[in-house]
């Protein structure tokens, strides 16, 4: 597309925004696995080019380096959640991260599903979305895939605005003013709520800063 | 209305006698009825015993208002209900003995043949202890590394299909089982799921030909596996050596066709509406000794509905001659799935 930032390039400081491969995006999202036992899908992971993936045992605080940088969580069900002492073990520590957390994504995993009394548990609900331990590492990828695209990728990025847009204030907006509008934050690399706001010219812009500044700052 | 039940074991299940004694004096009543004189409460007392297999129910009742005929039809309205409850729990039990049964059957095989592929390339008696494991093993492994690719694809698939054993056991075993509906480019399953079994189909000089696709179908990944695992696996049976296994797709706006053609043993013209049925093997199948538990293909149909698609099956689809080989008959055949897009 020829606009005429373009055509200043050497006085621009960022170069135009554009969409980021698969690869620009698995060195982004950080996946952090809440297991008390090693499992070789994180590995797996690793090598399949999802270099950010971590495990830690459990949670000791909800603020806790690794927690707050994640961008992806896959809890086990059983053996973590102890050190907070949740009731339920995983499941509990799931509703807990899911509130500090909203934005962040919780996959449950576990080697027991389907039971009666985990279907009912609110903490399954809580998750958004339930793997069996022995998934295909497959599985495990286009799952994460899903979720880091959601996030980073400029496309679903856009589409995520768009849908938040007509869902708060009944507008719906092009693609290309978005992109444009994201530009501009990106040229002057500032994304407080303030500065989104008035980009996007809404009252309350927390929603939107929110998918915003995950895109752009990974926070 | 007082009332004590043991399980043949002895145990007492349910009661609402706190008195010991009066447990005690119960517990004794050997007869069917009986009018007794309880010195414990200086009152009569009719008591009465009704023994199932699984059950034995003792009932006590101090009401004078009641007559003997009264308390005997009391009595027949609980006998009744034991033996219904009796009935259920035997029923229940069986049922699930034949589903552990099966289960375990089928996992004990695929483990036996994990061990014994295992054993094969490195010999249980060469692990002794003092020897270096690692350097012994490596020293296998290198000596004969085809022989070690071989065992990691048969490894591989025993594993995928106990995999699909604990699938199908949760799925079938569960009210409503936990679908996760996603878009997935049904190629790259089909690749996924056949993979372990290629092993199997090179054994048989079948050439595997799969037509490049690139549509994505809306599938819950984890059943649609288990049911494209099923199909292989009935294939690597089933289709007639040296011949071709084909792969096609089609699509319209709602759907993807999968079309799996193969030149596999005849199905009898009145056993084709019946492939779909629980425990039921085909005439060829069963006389060269090549069928399973009959549930292959009723699986199939039943995980493929509850991705909300259909599965046909079309026997000598191209109206040519049986082909025979090694003294079974074959045919051209056909399964055709249907999945949604959205």
């Amino acid at each position: 597309m020829l606009n005429y930032r373009n055509l200043f390039f050497w006085k621009m400081k960022y170069p135009p925004l554009r969409e980021r491969s698969l690869e620009e995006i698995r060195n982004l999202c950080k996946i952090l696995f809440i297991d008390d036992k090693a499992f070789p899908v994180v590995e797996i992971l690793k090598t399949a080019g999802w270099l950010k993936t971590s495990r830690i045992k459990d949670v000791d605080n909800l603020e806790q380096m690794e927690v707050k940088e994640a961008h992806i969580m896959i809890v086990d069900i059983q053996g973590v959640g102890k050190k907070l002492k949740f009731k339920d073990e995983g499941l509990g520590l799931i509703i807990a991260l899911k509130e500090r957390y909203p934005n962040k994504k919780v996959i449950v995993y576990s080697a027991e599903d389907q039971g009666k009394i985990q279907a009912f548990h609110p903490g399954i609900d809580a998750a958004d979305k339930r793997l069996s331990k022995h998934a295909d590492p497959y599985q495990f990828q286009i799952t994460v895939e899903g979720y880091a695209k959601e996030a980073f990728s400029l496309h679903e990025c856009v589409k995520r605005i768009q849908d938040q847009i007509i869902k708060e204030v009944g507008r719906s907006i092009e693609t290309d003013k978005i992109i444009l509008k994201m530009n501009k934050l990106h040229t002057n690399q500032n994304f407080s709520p303030e500065e989104i706001s008035k980009v996007f010219n809404l009252q309350n812009a927390s929603n939107i800063a929110s998918i915003v500044q995950l895109f752009f700052t990974g926070n | 209305m007082f009332y004590l039940i043991k399980s043949n074991t002895g145990q007492i299940i349910l009661s609402n006698i706190e008195n010991e004694n009066l447990q005690n004096q119960i517990v004794n009543c050997k007869l069917g009825f009986e009018r007794v004189y309880c010195k414990i409460e200086n009152k009569q007392r009719r008591q009465g015993l009704i023994v199932h297999n699984s059950l034995t129910i003792y009932i006590a009742s101090y009401d004078e208002s009641l007559t003997n005929k009264i308390f005997k039809h009391k009595m027949e309205g609980i006998s009744i209900f034991s033996k219904l409850i009796d009935l259920e729990l035997t029923n229940a039990k069986t049922q699930e003995s034949q589903k552990t049964r099966r289960l375990k059957h089928n996992l004990i095989n695929h483990n036996s043949n994990i061990l014994q592929e295992l054993y094969k390339l490195v010999p249980q008696d060469s692990l002794r202890a003092g020897n270096n494991h690692l350097e012994l093993i490596e020293e296998f492994l290198v000596k004969d590394s085809r022989k070690a690719a071989y065992t990691y694809l048969r490894i591989l698939k025993s594993s995928n299909l106990m995999k699909a054993e604990f699938e199908v056991y949760d799925m079938l075993n569960t009210s409503e089982p936990y679908l996760d509906f996603t878009d997935h480019q049904i190629h790259k399953v089909l690749i996924l799921t056949l993979n372990p079994f290629w092993l199997d189909f090179a054994e048989i000089k079948v050439s595997i030909n799969i037509q490049p696709f690139l549509e994505k179908v809306h599938i819950d990944y984890r059943s649609i596996s288990v049911v494209l695992s099923h199909i292989f696996d009935n294939a690597t049976k089933y289709l007639m050596p040296h011949s071709d296994f084909n792969i096609s797709f089609d699509s319209d706006l709602k759907e993807v066709s999968i079309y799996i053609k193969m030149i596999s043993l005849k199905v009898e013209s009145h056993e084709v509406s019946k492939i779909f049925e629980e425990s039921n093997s085909g005439k060829w199948a069963n006389k060269l000794e090549l069928s399973g538990d009959g549930i292959g293909m009723y699986l199939v149909r039943k995980l493929v509905h509850l991705n909300k698609g259909t599965v046909t099956f079309h026997a000598n689809y191209k109206n040519h001659d049986t082909i025979m080989f090694n003294n079974a008959p074959f045919e051209h055949n056909m399964i055709v799935i249907k999945l949604k897009k959205k």
